[in-house]
């Protein structure tokens, strides 16, 4: 469905230099702390922002051919731009009946009639998450059949977040040809919802697994001093020092468990293993 | 496209308090028969200002930003732009020039004032001059711009003019009167005709390449 290659985004202080593909009917998460380079990948591929290098390929089509109606099969969540929150709901409906041929009424007034969404009440008027799940119901209602979405969730109290999430897994469940690419610096909610994950850091990817391997497969390793320096570090990702010797990223914890049966191994969150990631120095 | 112009006019009917003083003027000067020339401008300005204003509302919550990932494209947001704002620019216009005409021909008040119409200029000025701007600085650093490109351009029509005026009364070349003559006689003859003819021809020009400037600048534009 997506298919980002080789694209390079020069700025004065920042580079982009990323790579990425998201297959149709898979949620593929994005990761990475402020100034990463998530929102700047977000920008190339919605085509805010033209790439220096490299291209970005959306169902087939290079996107820099894109015609308004292929840009009618992307929906998108930005944080920090919408529509006018000066407008009401209601005028909202409105603009996008008349931009999109694929808009529908039908779920859009049931959408924001479940939410308890006010079609009278202006953008600026209604609470942090429900505007997001305006925003999100907007992207949803055009019968997209990708959603580029950064940081959907971002300041929202658990429920919320769990009825955006909801809202996604009801899109990808009506047809397998769709694709959500997501970011997010919630890490719960990217484990509960990706197929697969990509960590970025200072403009590049380094990391890209499925999620269920970086929750099972991926571990911390816990080493003493003198053991680090014989330690197989053939399956070894990432280290960092610790008061006690060091603390190891592993992509492959039963290799270890079987060779170091006294080692200590623990599994990870995603925020562990992205700490060890920007903190720890990478083999 | 149609997307767009909705957005727009939803934009403009925010501003109520502007919208009713524009009514209240309407009123006002079919009751106390205004000057012709304050009239025409002050509904021509208004509304082309009302109409660029969306520029800001635009850029507010990064609507442009959010426009271009909807089907449309860079060029249509700046086409839509422009159509519109020449739209509200000529319906306020219009207006001005029916309470004017209602003034001189119904009720007999003052007569027509053709030197009046000249005001019309500032459906092409305005949006050629603001709308490249806004696209180009955004609203704020537009405005500031915008002041001191109004600033130079006075300035180098006031180095300009009177050297011209000299040298064409010693060449007794008479086009610089004619074009005065045009401007503010009231008579309407075929040489002042085709003075006003050329001078829209000029106005339309500076119109369509300011269009295509903004094309340009928003092309490459980075959101």
């Amino acid at each position: 469905m997506l298919e980002v290659k080789n694209v390079v985004k020069k700025y004065k202080n920042f580079r982009l230099n990323i790579s990425m593909e998201v297959p149709s009917g898979v949620i593929t998460g994005l990761l990475g702390a402020n100034g990463a380079g998530k929102s700047t990948t977000f920008k190339t591929i919605l085509g805010l922002a033209e790439p220096d290098e490299g291209e970005i390929i959306i169902d087939g089509k290079k996107i820099g051919d894109f015609t308004n109606k292929d840009k009618a099969k992307i929906g998108c969540v930005m944080t920090d731009s919408f529509l006018p929150e000066i407008l009401k709901v209601k005028e909202i409906k409105g603009i996008l009946k008349a931009s999109y041929d694929t808009f529908d009424e039908e779920f859009f007034d049931k959408k924001i009639a479940q939410h308890d969404i006010s079609p009278d009440k202006r953008i600026n008027e209604l609470s942090g998450g429900m505007r997001a799940k305006i925003k999100m119901i907007t992207a949803l209602s055009h019968d997209s059949k990708l959603l580029v979405l950064d940081e959907p969730t971002a300041g929202l109290d658990v429920v919320s977040r769990e009825e955006i999430l909801a809202e996604l897994r009801e899109y990808m469940e009506k047809d397998e040809e769709r694709s959500i690419v997501i970011s997010s610096h919630i890490s719960s909610d990217i484990e509960k919802l990706c197929d697969d994950i990509y960590v970025i850091n200072n403009g590049e990817v380094i990391l890209h697994d499925d999620t269920d391997r970086l929750l099972f497969e991926y571990a911390s390793l816990k080493v003493l001093d003198e053991d680090f320096e014989k330690l197989d570090k053939q399956y070894i990702i990432a280290h960092r020092k610790e008061s006690y010797g060091y603390e190891c990223l592993t992509d492959k914890k039963d290799y270890y468990l079987e060779n170091y049966p006294s080692m200590v191994v623990e599994k990870m969150n995603l925020d562990e293993l992205m700490l060890i990631l920007y903190k720890g120095e990478r083999l | 496209m149609k997307g767009l112009i909705i957005k727009d006019l939803k934009l403009i009917l925010q501003n109520k308090f502007i919208i009713i003083l524009m009514v209240l003027f309407s009123i006002l000067g079919l009751i106390f028969d205004m000057d012709s020339d304050f009239m025409v401008a002050y509904f021509t300005i208004c509304c082309t200002g009302l109409a660029i204003s969306t520029c800001g509302y635009d850029e507010k919550n990064n609507t442009v930003s959010y426009l271009m990932t909807m089907p449309v494209s860079r060029r249509e947001y700046v086409v839509e732009k422009y159509f519109f704002t020449s739209v509200c620019g000529f319906i306020g216009y219009f207006i001005s020039v029916l309470i004017i005409c209602i003034n001189s021909f119904v009720f007999k008040k003052s007569p027509f004032e053709f030197t009046s119409l000249s005001f019309g200029i500032f459906l092409f000025l305005l949006p050629s001059l603001m709308i490249p701007l806004n696209i180009k600085f955004g609203t704020t650093k537009g405005r500031v711009v915008s002041l001191a490109v109004a600033g130079i351009i006075s300035f180098i029509i006031a180095a300009l003019v009177p050297p011209l005026i000299m040298m064409t009364k010693i060449e007794n070349v008479e086009i610089v009167d004619d074009v005065t003559i045009a401007i503010t006689q009231v008579e309407i003859g075929p040489k002042s005709i085709l003075i006003s003819a050329g001078i829209v021809v000029i106005l339309l020009a500076i119109y369509f390449i300011s269009m295509l400037l903004s094309m340009r600048i928003i092309k490459h534009k980075s959101f």
